[in-house]
């Protein structure tokens, strides 16, 4: 079968009646969670996740893929009228969105970032359309050994390049490669850091602590600033449209945003975030008038919520043909394949491709839906900002402890949910990134075995990751990784070295 | 004192973690390190990366602020409310299965509500127990989640 045919095999699959209503509801509860403030993506999905147990697989990931996009999209809300960013990758939005709604052009904020979504949102899945099925043929070449050092790559960007410190970082990552040890070892049958207490036997269940990082430890934080007081909403005025002139400022922003953001989403790391850095001073840059960004650019706003969606657009193509999560969302998306009993990689392109195509078609129409949607209902979305902090929080415990207990009716995950928030609390207050932790419990499992099997083949000879040149290649870029950010941190210092031994070679 | 503490943390995980790994059984057969050999190589790396922590946080001064920033959060509205709401919640999760989901939650929502909500107590009030009505018929009876019914007899 082509790709093509595929492709209308999965319009067929994602066109079917019940899935278009799940693409619709995925895509407006994405939309809610973005929109609500002290809920990122991440936390989002891992709430909303129990909501899809008992569905049909490929229906269950159409709508959390649906709620994925749609939490992109919404998170600009916040960031354009409170000034709030929902998620690190929304602050570019809030430099100069937030100024725009003050200025009194809030309406052409949201439309532009609407825009920005759409034209993003659709070039990504139309580049992922294209680039899955070559990419997954390149990961049907990898064995036991490149799985390993690409996985461990993969961690390593996401750990140096999510926070500020890579030792934290590192901490962070090694810390849950610890939790995925936790149950019965799958090859030998040896119960491993279990205490004795039967329920870890099955190890400690990846939504538990999906939701206790992300969401509870969220909720807390939130519940702080609550105290301290909140920003206040500012109305939408003006058209919900954007002028002649602010189409042609935005146009070049968009396209130049999409380009960066899908190249950094494809990329391990945290694609959406640093795209969105660059974008923005790319266009700070190429602009005339730089000394006014900062003050209600719309360029400001364009460029950044293109790269953010492309991003997350980009950042399905590692994940659907690899099996590989470039971040804390997508590692989320992972354990809601896992938990279908559906591994994501290269196999699952030719075993799998009804329910892999039908994901990717069922974006095409989610993007449409979303972007005919959003700009209408975006008053309707707008009143979730009004709802009190003190009456959404403890909601969202609530919505959480029904979503966890409903795993295995066990109090155990309660209250390791609890325990999980509390440490994810800590964290963000030390500034230690959740995301390699999470991304590690994820990736825990096929690490140590791509770990074990490698091992078991070279009969114990470490070397064997040394033998072939694409682990080589992995296991280089994995440790370049943590030299990335001293090297960027240290570049004065590094180019001034450089300069006098280049004018000294010169003479 | 944010890596001290992170640092004095991964000590003691790395120790805790080394305990664990020296009760996994050994099997006579197939692959004996197997199962302890990964576990083994990352509580050496937790050790480093403490150790690298250590010498990252060294300086004193910055050590002086850190302590400075800490005490006075403590002391804080703001952490007294954490402390409360983490306090509230694990005893909402230990009633849980006994009360049931019905009467533990409006309890736990009405409580939180009326202490966290700065409007109208009322409307908290009944948004607490119409939310735990609501969602217990929608969960429980409509999707058939198990939630525990408790001392209460639905």
């Amino acid at each position: 079968m082509t790709n093509f045919q595929h492709m209308l095999d999965g319009f067929a699959t994602a066109l079917e009646p019940w899935n278009l209503l799940f693409i619709l509801i995925g895509s407006i509860l994405g939309t809610i969670v973005g929109v609500l403030p002290g809920l990122g993506p991440s936390a989002g999905i891992a709430l909303l996740l129990p909501l899809t147990f008992g569905m049909d697989p490929t229906s269950a990931l159409i709508m959390i893929a649906g709620m994925y996009y749609g939490a992109m999209y919404g998170g600009s809300t916040t960031s354009i009228l409170i000034n709030t960013p929902g998620e690190s990758s929304s602050v570019m939005t809030t430099l100069d969105g937030y100024q725009m709604a003050r200025n009194g052009r809030a309406g052409a904020a949201l439309a532009v970032s609407a825009i920005g979504s759409f034209i993003a949102g659709t070039f990504s899945v139309i580049a992922l359309s294209l680039l899955a099925t070559p990419l997954a043929r390149f990961g049907l070449k990898f064995g036991p050994v490149e799985y390993f050092s690409l996985m461990l790559f993969s961690m390593s960007a996401v750990s140096s390049l999510t926070g500020k410190s890579v030792t934290k970082g590192l901490f962070s990552m090694i810390l849950g490669l610890m939790i995925a040890t936790v149950g019965i070892d799958l090859q030998s049958g040896s119960p491993r850091f279990t205490g004795g207490i039967p329920q870890l036997q099955d190890g400690v269940s990846f939504l538990v602590i999906a939701v206790g990082m992300f969401a509870i430890s969220e909720v807390l934080i939130t519940f702080e600033e609550h105290v301290r007081g909140s920003a206040p909403v500012l109305r939408i005025q003006g058209r919900l449209w954007l002028t002649r002139e602010e189409w042609r400022r935005s146009i070049m922003p968009i396209i130049r945003g999409t380009l960066i953001g899908f190249a950094k989403g494809v990329l391990p790391g945290p694609g959406a975030t640093i795209s969105t850095i660059l974008s923005y001073g790319l266009e700070r840059g190429l602009h005339k008038e730089k000394e006014k960004f900062g003050t209600g650019m719309i360029e400001g706003v364009a460029g950044p919520e293109a790269a953010n969606n492309a991003a997350a657009g980009g950042a399905m193509v590692p994940l659907l043909t690899l099996g590989l999560p470039s971040g804390g969302t997508t590692a989320v998306l992972l354990g809601a394949f896992v938990m279908y009993g559906l591994q994501p990689g290269p196999l699952m392109m030719s075993r799998n491709p009804d329910v892999v195509w039908g994901l990717i078609d069922s974006m095409y129409l989610g993007n449409v839906m979303l972007f005919i949607l959003n700009l209408p209902l975006i008053f309707i979305f707008v009143r979730l900002l009004y709802i009190p902090t003190g009456i959404l929080l403890p909601l969202i415990l609530t919505i959480a402890t029904i979503g966890v207990f409903s795993i295995d009716a066990s109090t155990l995950d309660l209250a390791l949910v609890l325990g999980f928030g509390i440490v994810g609390y800590i964290f963000r207050k030390l500034d230690v990134p959740l995301a390699p932790m999470v991304l590690a419990v994820v990736l825990g499992k096929s690490l140590e075995q791509s770990f074990r099997q490698s091992i078991t083949i070279s009969g114990g000879d470490l070397d064997i990751f040394l033998s072939s040149a694409l682990s080589v290649f992995f296991l280089i870029l994995a440790v370049a990784m943590f030299f990335l950010p001293f090297a960027w941190k240290h570049r004065n210092t590094i180019f001034g070295f450089l300069r006098p031994s280049r004018a000294i070679s010169k003479n | 004192m944010t890596y001290v503490f992170l640092a004095a943390t991964a000590f003691v995980i790395a120790g805790a973690y080394w305990i664990g790994i020296t009760q996994i059984p050994l099997l006579g057969f197939g692959d004996p390190l197997g199962p302890k050999l990964l576990p083994s190589f990352l509580a050496a790396a937790l050790v480093a990366v403490g150790c690298a922590l250590l010498v990252e946080g060294r300086s004193i001064a910055g050590l002086k602020t850190d302590f400075t920033r800490f005490s006075t959060f403590v002391r804080t509205r703001e952490f007294g409310l954490i402390a409360a709401v983490t306090c509230w919640t694990a005893l909402y999760f230990t009633a849980f299965a006994y009360l049931g989901y019905l009467l533990s939650t409006s309890l736990f929502l009405t409580v939180l509500m009326a202490t966290a909500h700065r409007g109208n107590r009322l409307v908290a009030v009944t948004v607490a127990i119409s939310f735990s009505v609501g969602s217990y018929l929608l969960f429980a009876l409509l999707f058939a989640v198990p939630l525990p019914r408790g001392i209460l007899p639905f």
